[in-house]
């Protein structure tokens, strides 16, 4: 006799929680705050990777002769942006200067918003032991100046920009980790993990699974702010000149190198000024209208005051 | 008349028993979080040391390059770096909560005393920027929570965002170019009076009054919602009085929290400032002995930075205790 064992009918895909994610998308989206930094950001990304094409002159070319002119339309000869000290052209070498700083910003965001994830559950499932040892953790980190870390490590590592990109991604872990870490203590005592639990669903599997999806959002939301805080970080470093080292240059690094010459070449420290500010006001918009499309009631901090 | 005179009888046994039961949680909360300062302080220090062990042999960074082996070991016997590892370790972490953290290799003097005469000039920074940022913020936010719709607070608003957006060391240089190199009125260098102190506490408050202000506002909106400022509005009481009497201090501890946040931010900020100005702080201090791996005074400097960090934010933790009884029963730190 054979019983015909009702083969289960596989349930549909869980995709609710990537649908969310699209939905904060297109909501942040229709915010004009949101377009516009959205929209922004797309161009910045565009004209560094498109730098080679759109730059007018070779960003490493010096003329010693046509140093420190003003910009065209200031009367001076040196072009749309003027030129700096070592009569290099500002505007190229802030469209070439802009794919370190975003790179930079944008990888170490994306590698601290990792890190802080897993260890942000880890701490928040294991409450009591491993979520201790790294809040303390945490709290260590609070307590030391990142620029004193940051100028120490690369002193320690010497300066390049993968070490640069990992020291800022792993320094900036604390800030996802604190903010998720409560929701994830919520979260696994929730019934919808209890019920998981008793399946005989492991550890990783209802970490990955049922409590991850749930501190996404707030995570996205803060991977846009901190890559404004880190592209700013970079060149703050740059700046004290342990960052990214010729012959690369970054924003920050072309601040670094207009300081000296701030008296007569003004504009080659202004211009790239601006556009990195340019740049942390579209993430830092981004994140706002990305939080306000998620949850219209938070007032949470929007900035990260580790990465100073 | 016993039926009358009972109520304040058990009025003040009941205020006597609060008192109490105020005193024991202060002494709980300070036990608890100078206990973790401990902590934080034993991390920071075996992080530093990780941090000059890996560096190098610190030995050889501080003889001259011709130095003949015999030399080098008698700078390391002098250092103490002929010692075993834990030996050092434990030096150095000793050392570090008695306070001494031997000479500074560059200075040829005690480091602790070399940092505490830097800690004043870049607290007569921070302090400042931090209280004028706070007052204007203050200013800007509420006036913006009371006129939401207005045209004028939106363009206040959008004006904060976009200052907030102004990097930090970009407004330091544009202030150096305008009021020390074009109009000549300030000086744009050195640490000698209170003219040199003007462009530092100038871009702290700026920055200070963009990211706050967006706070108090978000706050003092959060609190104008509540129903106690309902209840406040429908007796009849005065706006500005339910605004200062009733929403304020429903809006203040995470104001004040995050203040704490802010100060350890702006020391952060220092370390970028200090050598932009050339201002002659513990932040011009510590990128000078790390650049020149002075570990003594990098352990000094970073230990002492810390433990003002952490007992600011330690201060502000229990203004927020004392300001909402809610948050003094939770456990968490």
């Amino acid at each position: 006799m054979t019983t015909v064992i009702p083969k289960p009918v596989a349930p549909p895909r869980a995709r609710r929680s990537r649908a969310r994610l699209l939905d904060i998308a297109i909501k942040a989206w229709f915010r004009p705050s949101g377009r516009a930094s959205m929209i922004a950001l797309a161009v910045l990304a565009l004209v560094a990777i498109l730098a080679p094409w759109i730059a007018p002159a070779d960003p490493a070319a010096q003329d010693l002769l046509g140093a420190n002119q003003a910009p065209g339309w200031a009367g001076g000869a040196g072009g749309l942006l003027g030129t700096d000290g070592l009569g290099r052209d500002v505007l190229s070498r802030i469209i070439f200067g802009l794919r370190l700083s975003l790179v930079i910003g944008v990888s170490a965001a994306t590698i601290s918003a990792l890190i802080g994830l897993a260890l942000g559950v880890l701490a928040g499932y294991y409450e009591k032991g491993l979520g201790t040892v790294l809040m303390r953790i945490a709290d260590i980190q609070f307590a030391i100046p990142f620029t004193a870390v940051g100028i120490a490590l690369t002193a320690v590592l010497g300066p390049g920009v993968i070490g640069l990109i990992l020291i800022l991604g792993i320094w900036g872990w604390t800030t996802y980790a604190r903010t998720i870490v409560s929701t994830v203590e919520q979260t696994r005592r929730l019934d919808f993990v209890i019920a998981a639990r008793t399946l005989g669903a492991s550890a990783p599997r209802i970490m990955a699974k049922h409590i991850t999806p749930s501190v996404l959002a707030p995570v996205i939301v803060l991977w846009s702010t901190s890559a404004g805080v880190l592209v700013l970080a970079e060149s703050a470093l740059s700046l004290l000149g342990l960052g990214v080292q010729p012959p690369f240059f970054s924003l920050g690094s072309m601040l670094a190198d207009a300081q000296v010459n701030l008296r007569l070449a003004p504009w080659a420290a202004i211009a790239p000024g601006v556009v990195l500010m340019g740049i942390v006001l579209a993430f830092n918009t981004l994140g706002d209208a990305l939080r306000d499309s998620f949850d219209p009631r938070a007032t949470k901090v929007s900035f990260d005051p580790e990465l100073s | 008349m016993s039926a009358v005179s009972a109520p304040p009888i058990i009025a003040t046994t009941a205020e006597r028993r609060r008192t109490r039961r105020q005193a024991h949680w202060i002494v709980g909360f300070l036990v608890r979080r100078i206990g973790l300062l401990l902590l934080v302080l034993l991390g920071v220090m075996t992080f530093l040391f990780i941090l000059s062990r890996a560096s190098g042999d610190p030995a050889a960074i501080f003889s001259a390059p011709e130095a003949t082996e015999e030399q080098l070991q008698q700078t390391r016997v002098r250092l103490g770096l002929d010692q075993p590892v834990l030996v050092q370790y434990l030096t150095t972490v000793l050392g570090a909560f008695t306070l001494q953290f031997g000479d500074s290799f560059a200075f040829r003097q005690d480091a602790f005393s070399i940092v505490m005469t830097r800690i004043g000039p870049s607290l007569a920074i921070v302090v400042p920027g931090l209280l004028i940022g706070a007052a204007l913020a203050f200013l800007v936010g509420i006036y913006a929570a009371l006129r939401q719709s207005k045209k004028r607070s939106r363009f206040l608003m959008s004006v904060v965002i976009i200052v907030d957006g102004i990097p930090y060391f970009l407004l330091a240089l544009v202030l150096v170019l305008v009021f020390a190199i074009t109009l000549r009125v300030l000086p744009a260098t050195g640490s000698a009076g209170v003219e040199n102190m003007v462009l530092p506490i100038t871009v702290l408050v700026v920055g200070s009054v963009a990211t706050l202000s967006r706070i108090v506002r978000g706050q003092i909106i959060d609190a104008l919602g509540g129903e106690h400022v309902l209840m406040a509005r429908s007796k009849g009481i005065d706006p500005r009085r339910v605004l200062f009497t009733h929403a304020l201090p429903t809006a203040l501890p995470p104001i004040i929290a995050f203040m704490g946040i802010l100060f350890s931010f702006m020391v952060g900020t220092l370390l970028i400032l200090e050598p932009i100005f050339n201002y002659s702080g513990v932040g011009s201090l510590l990128v000078r002995s790390v650049t020149s791996r002075d570990f003594t005074l990098v352990q000094a400097s970073v230990f002492v930075i810390a433990l003002l960090i952490t007992s600011v934010n330690i201060l502000a933790d229990l203004i927020v205790r004392i300001l909402d009884p809610r948050l003094r029963s939770e456990v968490s730190l």
